[in-house]
C-alpha cells in the first residue's frame, strides 16, 4: 500500500506588544511567578477585558504579509473549559470571522517555490504557565494569562516533517522580518500542533486525525510529524485502526504518547464574548504598509544579483541583515563578494563573540571598502578577520588600516624581483629539483617567497614570476 | 417632625449647603434606624466599621451628594469590602479594587455605608435567595422586599440609606422599587460602567440606582454614569440630564391597555398615571410591544448562556472559598457543590445545557436574532411616541415563601420588565399608590435609548400627580 | 428520559456541579422549561440573522500600574509566589 501523510499545522505566535491582549500588565517571560498580574487577567469578580490595539495591528500586519482576507468585522467569543491554567474557566479567543482568512506562506528560490495556504489567524490570549510536581500540589503562574497570542492555521496540505518543518521556519522568519514576534521557540513565543493523518495514495477521503503538541522547535515538529506518519502507516498496515486521539512528542525517546483520547475531547461551549464589541478593522488598516517580503527578497538575491541559494537563504535570515547586506551593496561593493565576507568572516566574527551579527557596529563604507580590498587582491585573505576587529573596535578604514599594517598585497614585480632571488639563491639544491622535473616544488618556492615577504606577497603573482624565471635561468 | 434619615436626599442635601445639618448628622439618624430595623428588615449584609465622616461644610464645588450616606449591592466592588454576592462560595473574599460607579461616588463625596442584601449572584426576584439573609418589605412583614436588589430598595424606603446602587438584569432595580414604594432607575446599557459589577448575564446587567424621589434617582445617576476605559461595552455619549418640557411629549400605551395585567388595582393606577401625564399636555399614542413569548424565550437563552459563563470562574483556585480535593477538578466541583444555591447551581447547568446543545451556536444566534426583532419593536414604539408607559409588576409585593416550590413561576414577575432589559433601553419605576394590602404599586416608563433625561422628566409629572407618601411607621 | 439523564450528566461534568436526586429532578424541570423556550425560538420566523453592533474600542499599549490592593489576597501561594492547586486528573483540553 503506497501511503500519503496529510499534516495540518496550528501555529501559535506571542506578539511582540509591550502589554497583554487585555490589561495593562507588562507581557514579558521569566521572572517572579505571579508579578506580572492584575485583577482584569486573574479574571477576579467584576473585571472586563480592554483590547490592545498594538495587537490588532501586529496581527493585521502578518495578516497582510501573508495575503489573507481581512474581513471588516470579527468578533471575540469565550472558548469554555476548566483546567488551572485558565482564570475565568474560559478563553477569549476569537470566532467567526477571525481576524483573517486564507492567505499563504510561500518559501523556495530559484525553480523550487513552494506555498502553503492557510485557513485562518486569528487573536486569543494565552494561559497561565502550570508547572506539574508529582506527589504535590501544581503551581501556577498567572505572569503568562492573557499574554497575546496569535494563532495561524494552516490548510491541511502538508505531506512530510520536512515540509512542516520548513513552513515553521518559514513563519518564524516572517514574523520576526515583520516584528510581529520575536518567535523563539525556546522562550515559548513560538508553539506549535500538527494534525497528522494518512490515506491510501490517490484516495479523496482523509484518515484519522491525530493531534501532535509539545513539539518545541522546527526540528521537533519534522521528527514528530515523521514518526507519527510511521506510526499510522504501520498501524493500517498491520490492519489495524488509526484512533482519533491527541499525542504528545516525547524528544527523549523520539516517539509520540497518548494524551487524550476522542470520548475525552471536550465540549467549549463557544459563546460570543458579550463584554468585547465587534472589532473592525478600516480599509486602510486592512492595507498597513509593509516591507519587502522575506522571500521576495531572497528570490531577487539570487535571479538579480547572482547569489547562491544557501547565501540569498543566509541573507535574508533576518530584515536587519537584509538591510545590513544591501547597504554594503549602495556603498558600491559587489553583491558576490559582499556576500561571500557576510555570510562568512562577519558571521563567524560574530559567532564567536556570541553577539547578533546584525547587533555588530558595521559601518557600511568600510564594509564595503574591504570587500573591494579583498576582491582586488590587494589584502591577503588571512587578515579579513582582522580587519574586521579594526573595523569593529577602532572605527578603522580598512584601506588606512592595511596601509598602517603593512598589509598590503605586494604583486609588484620590481617589488617580488629581490624576494624571489634571494629566495633561489639559496635554494641551489631544489632549484635543480624543479628544473629536473620536480614541478610540485613550486609551492615550495613560493611559501619560501610569502615567508620572507612577512606574509605580503601576493602567492599567485609569486608563483608566476617564480615558474616564469625558473623557466628562463637555464 | 420627619426623621432626618427619611427625608429626600436632594433636601437632605439642601440641609448640608445652607449649615441647617453637618454630615454627622445624617449619618446618626441613618445609623439610628439601621441599629433599630435591620435587624428586622435584613437591609444590610455588611456595615463599614470606618466610614469618614466630614467635619466641615461642603466646600463651594460639592454637588449634591457630599456627605450623603448611601448604600451599595453586595455585588458592586468597593476595595477593602467583602462583595460576597450574598454567595457562600464568596464569603470571605474582599475585593481589591473599586467598581468606576462607586469611585464616582467616592469623588462625589458620598457616604457608602455597607453592602446591601441580595439574592445569589442576582439571580431571584425576591431577596430569600441569599446563604443566611432574607430582606422583608418594610411595608408587611410577611412581604418581600422584590430582588434581586431587594436590600438597597428597602433601605431606601424605611431610611436606613439616602440612596442605593442597584443592578437590574431583568428587573431587579425595578421590581424591588416597586415592592417597597420606591424610585427605580435603569439606565440605558452601556450608560454607567460595569467595571466593578460582579456579573451575572453581561450583555444584560446594568448598575441602576434606588432612591425616594425621582430628583434623587437623577442625582445619583448624573454621578455615577458616563464612560469608563475599563468597560468595553460602556458608552462614550455624554451625560446630560437636561430639563426636558414634557408638554407635547407623545407617551406609547400598550394596544388594548392594562388588560394584561392581573391585579386590578394595578390598572387602576397605571390609568391614574396616564391621567396624570394627559393632564400635563402629553399626548397618548397606542404602540405595539414585542411578543412577550419571544422575548421572554431570547432572555432565557441569552440569560442562562452568559449566567453559565460568566460563574465558570468560581473554583476555589486563586480567589473566593476553596476546597481540597483529590485533583482539580474534584476540588472544583466540591466548592461549587457546596458554595453555590440551589437557583444559581439550576441556572448555571441551564446555561451549560444551551451551550453544550447540538444545535449550539445556531440556538443562540436565533436567541440574538429574536432579540434584535425586539429592539426593533420596541424602536418602532418609540418613534411613534417618546415614552412608553408600561406597568413594572402585575400586582404588589407576594408573600415570602410564595414560590418555594416553583421557582420558575416567580420568573412571570419579571415579564414586564424582562423585555425592557433585553433591548437595553432605560426604565424608571415611580410609585403611584397603596393597594387594599397596604401594599405600594407602581408604573414603568420607558425611554429611548440614552434619553434618561426626558424618561426621567415624564417620572417627574408622575410622581407629582400622584403625590404618593410612605408611611411613617415600618412594619414590624 | 435516558437521554434526557445522559445529557444531565454531560452537564453537572462541564459545569463542575454536582447535584443530589433532588436537586437533578429539579433541574430535569427546569430544563424541560428551557426548552419550551428553545421550542419558541426555533418557531419563530425570525431568521438566524444577527445584528453585530457596536465597536471595540481599543486600548494603547501601555503598560499600566494596576490600581488597587493585592488581587491575589487570600490565595494559596507558595514562597516564590507560584498559586497552588490540587493537581489536574486529566490533561488540559484547550492548551498544554
Amino acid at each position: 500500500m503506497n501511503y500519503e501523510t496529510v499534516v495540518g499545522l496550528e501555529i501559535h505566535i506571542r506578539l511582540a506588544t509591550a502589554t497583554k491582549l487585555f490589561c495593562g500588565c507588562a507581557n514579558r517571560s521569566g521572572g517572579v511567578p505571579n508579578s506580572r498580574v492584575c485583577s482584569v487577567c486573574l479574571g477576579l469578580p467584576g473585571t472586563l477585558p480592554v483590547l490592545n490595539a498594538r495587537a490588532v495591528s501586529l496581527g493585521l500586519r502578518l495578516a497582510a504579509a501573508l495575503g489573507a482576507d481581512i474581513p471588516e468585522v470579527s468578533i471575540f467569543a469565550r472558548k469554555q473549559y476548566v483546567y488551572p491554567d485558565l482564570p475565568r474557566n474560559y478563553q477569549i479567543t476569537q470566532w467567526d470571522p477571525p481576524l483573517a482568512v486564507g492567505g499563504a506562506l510561500v518559501g523556495g528560490v530559484g525553480g523550487d517555490p513552494w506555498r502553503v495556504p492557510l485557513r485562518r489567524i486569528h487573536l486569543e490570549e494565552d494561559a497561565a504557565r502550570l508547572t506539574h510536581r508529582a506527589g504535590a500540589d501544581t503551581r501556577i503562574d498567572f505572569d503568562r494569562a492573557g499574554a497575546p497570542l496569535l494563532e495561524v492555521v494552516t490548510e491541511p496540505v502538508l505531506r512530510s516533517g520536512a515540509e512542516a518543518e520548513r513552513s515553521v521556519r518559514a513563519l518564524q522568519r516572517l514574523v520576526r522580518w515583520l516584528e510581529v514576534s520575536a518567535a523563539r521557540p525556546e522562550a515559548g513565543d513560538l508553539r506549535c500542533d500538527a494534525n497528522v493523518s494518512v490515506r491510501v495514495r490517490g484516495s479523496a477521503a482523509l484518515g484519522s486525525r491525530v493531534e501532535l503538541k509539545n513539539m518545541n522547535s522546527s526540528r521537533g515538529v519534522r521528527l514528530a510529524v515523521a514518526y507519527e506518519a510511521m506510526r499510522q502507516e504501520a498501524l493500517l498496515a498491520a490492519g489495524g485502526e488509526v484512533l482519533t486521539e491527541t499525542r504528545t512528542w516525547d524528544p527523549d525517546r523520539c516517539e509520540t504518547v497518548l494524551l487524550r483520547a476522542k470520548e475525552d475531547v471536550p465540549e467549549y461551549r463557544y459563546l460570543p464574548e458579550p463584554d468585547l464589541p465587534p472589532l473592525r478593522i478600516t480599509a486602510a488598516e486592512a492595507r498597513p504598509a509593509l516591507p519587502e517580503a522575506p522571500w521576495t527578497r531572497e528570490r531577487r538575491f539570487v535571479s538579480e544579483l547572482g547569489l547562491t541559494q544557501e547565501h540569498a537563504a543566509v541573507l535574508t535570515a533576518s530584515r536587519a541583515m537584509a538591510d545590513l547586506y544591501e547597504s554594503v551593496l549602495a556603498e558600491g561593493a559587489s553583491a558576490r563578494n559582499a556576500a561571500q565576507l557576510l555570510t562568512g568572516e562577519a558571521t563567524a566574527l560574530a559567532r564567536e563573540r556570541k553577539t547578533p551579527m546584525v547587533s555588530l557596529p558595521w559601518q557600511a563604507p568600510r564594509l564595503a571598502r574591504l570587500v573591494d580590498l579583498i576582491a582586488s587582491g590587494v589584502v591577503p585573505a588571512a587578515r579579513t578577520r582582522e580587519l574586521l576587529v579594526a573595523i569593529l573596535d577602532r572605527e578603522a578604514d580598512p584601506v588606512e588600516e592595511v596601509e598602517r599594517r603593512g598589509w598590503t598585497v605586494v604583486i609588484d614585480q620590481d617589488l617580488l624581483g629581490p624576494w624571489i632571488e634571494t629566495v633561489l639563491d639559496r635554494s641551489e639544491v631544489q632549484v635543480a629539483a624543479y628544473r629536473g622535473g620536480k614541478r610540485g616544488l613550486l609551492g615550495w618556492f613560493v611559501a619560501q617567497v610569502v615567508t620572507l615577504s612577512g606574509g605580503r606577497a601576493d602567492p599567485g603573482s609569486v608563483a608566476r614570476l617564480v615558474a616564469a624565471r625558473l623557466s628562463e635561468r637555464a | 417632625m420627619t426623621d432626618l434619615a427619611r427625608i429626600p436626599l436632594n433636601e437632605a442635601a439642601r440641609l448640608l449647603r445652607t449649615g441647617a445639618a453637618v454630615p454627622a448628622d445624617l449619618l446618626d439618624a441613618v445609623r439610628k434606624r439601621i441599629t433599630t430595623l435591620d435587624g428586622t428588615l435584613g437591609c444590610y449584609r455588611w456595615l463599614a466599621p470606618d466610614v469618614a465622616v466630614p467635619d466641615r461644610p461642603p466646600p463651594a464645588a460639592a454637588g449634591p451628594l457630599w456627605g450623603m450616606p448611601g448604600a451599595v449591592k453586595a455585588n458592586i466592588c468597593r476595595r477593602d469590602w467583602p462583595v460576597d454576592c450574598a454567595s457562600r462560595i464568596l464569603a470571605g473574599w474582599h475585593a481589591p479594587y473599586d467598581a468606576h460607579a462607586v469611585s464616582q461616588l467616592d469623588a462625589a463625596g458620598a457616604l457608602l455605608l455597607g453592602t446591601s442584601a441580595m439574592d445569589e449572584f442576582g439571580m431571584g426576584s425576591s431577596t430569600e435567595n441569599a446563604y443566611d439573609l432574607v430582606t422583608r418589605n418594610p411595608w408587611a412583614a410577611d412581604r418581600v422586599a422584590g430582588g434581586s436588589s431587594g436590600g438597597g430598595a428597602a433601605a431606601v424606603a424605611a431610611g436606613l440609606a439616602y440612596f442605593a446602587l442597584g443592578s437590574d438584569t431583568g428587573g431587579s432595580v425595578r421590581q424591588p422599587a416597586h415592592c417597597c414604594g420606591v424610585v427605580g432607575l435603569k439606565p440605558t446599557y452601556g450608560r454607567v460602567s460595569r467595571s466593578g459589577l460582579v456579573a451575572h448575564a453581561s450583555s444584560l446587567d446594568v448598575i441602576g440606582v434606588l432612591a425616594r424621589t425621582v430628583a434623587d434617582a437623577a442625582t445619583v445617576f448624573e454621578t455615577i454614569a458616563g464612560h469608563d476605559p475599563a468597560d468595553s461595552t460602556s458608552c462614550s455619549d455624554p451625560v446630560a440630564v437636561p430639563n426636558v418640557e414634557i408638554r407635547g411629549t407623545r407617551i406609547g400605551i400598550p394596544r388594548g391597555g392594562w388588560g394584561d395585567v392581573t391585579s386590578a388595582e394595578q390598572q387602576r393606577d397605571l390609568d391614574g398615571a396616564l391621567r396624570a401625564m394627559l393632564q400635563a399636555g402629553v399626548e397618548p399614542v397606542e404602540v405595539d410591544l414585542p411578543p412577550l413569548d419571544l422575548a421572554l424565550a431570547a432572555y432565557a437563552v441569552i440569560a442562562a448562556a452568559e449566567t453559565s459563563a460568566n460563574l465558570a470562574r468560581y473554583d476555589g483556585t486563586h480567589f473566593g472559598s476553596r476546597h481540597d480535593g483529590p485533583d482539580h477538578g474534584a476540588a472544583a466541583r466540591a466548592v461549587r457543590s457546596a458554595g453555590f444555591g440551589l437557583e444559581v447551581k439550576l441556572r448555571v447547568l441551564a446555561g451549560a445545557y444551551v451551550l453544550s446543545d447540538p444545535r449550539g451556536g445556531d440556538l443562540l444566534d436565533r436567541a440574538f436574532a429574536v432579540r434584535d426583532l425586539v429592539c426593533r419593536i420596541f424602536s418602532t414604539a418609540l418613534e411613534l411616541s417618546d415614552v412608553l408607559l408600561l406597568p413594572t409588576c402585575d400586582g404588589p409585593a407576594f408573600r415570602l415563601g410564595e414560590y418555594a416550590d416553583d421557582p420558575v413561576a416567580m420568573r412571570n414577575v419579571d415579564r414586564w420588565t424582562v423585555p425592557v432589559s433585553l433591548a437595553g433601553l432605560p426604565a424608571l419605576t415611580v410609585p403611584t399608590g397603596w393597594c387594599v394590602e397596604g401594599l405600594p404599586l407602581s408604573c414603568q416608563l420607558v425611554g429611548r435609548s440614552l434619553d434618561e433625561g426626558r424618561l426621567l422628566a415624564a417620572g417627574s409629572v408622575v410622581e407629582a400627580a400622584c403625590g404618593f407618601q410612605l408611611p411613617a411607621e415600618v412594619a414590624t | 428520559m435516558d437521554q434526557n439523564l445522559a445529557r444531565i450528566a454531560q452537564v453537572e461534568r462541564l459545569a463542575h456541579l454536582d447535584l443530589d436526586d433532588a436537586e437533578r429532578r429539579l433541574l430535569a424541570d427546569r430544563l424541560e422549561r428551557l426548552l419550551a423556550a428553545v421550542a419558541v425560538l426555533e418557531s419563530s420566523i425570525v431568521s438566524a440573522e444577527r445584528t453585530l453592533r457596536g465597536t471595540c474600542p481599543r486600548r494603547e499599549d501601555e503598560p499600566a500600574e494596576p490600581a488597587g490592593g493585592n488581587p491575589l489576597a487570600g490565595a494559596l501561594q507558595d514562597a516564590d509566589g507560584s498559586v497552588l492547586t490540587p493537581p489536574p486528573g486529566g490533561r488540559s483540553p484547550g492548551h498544554d
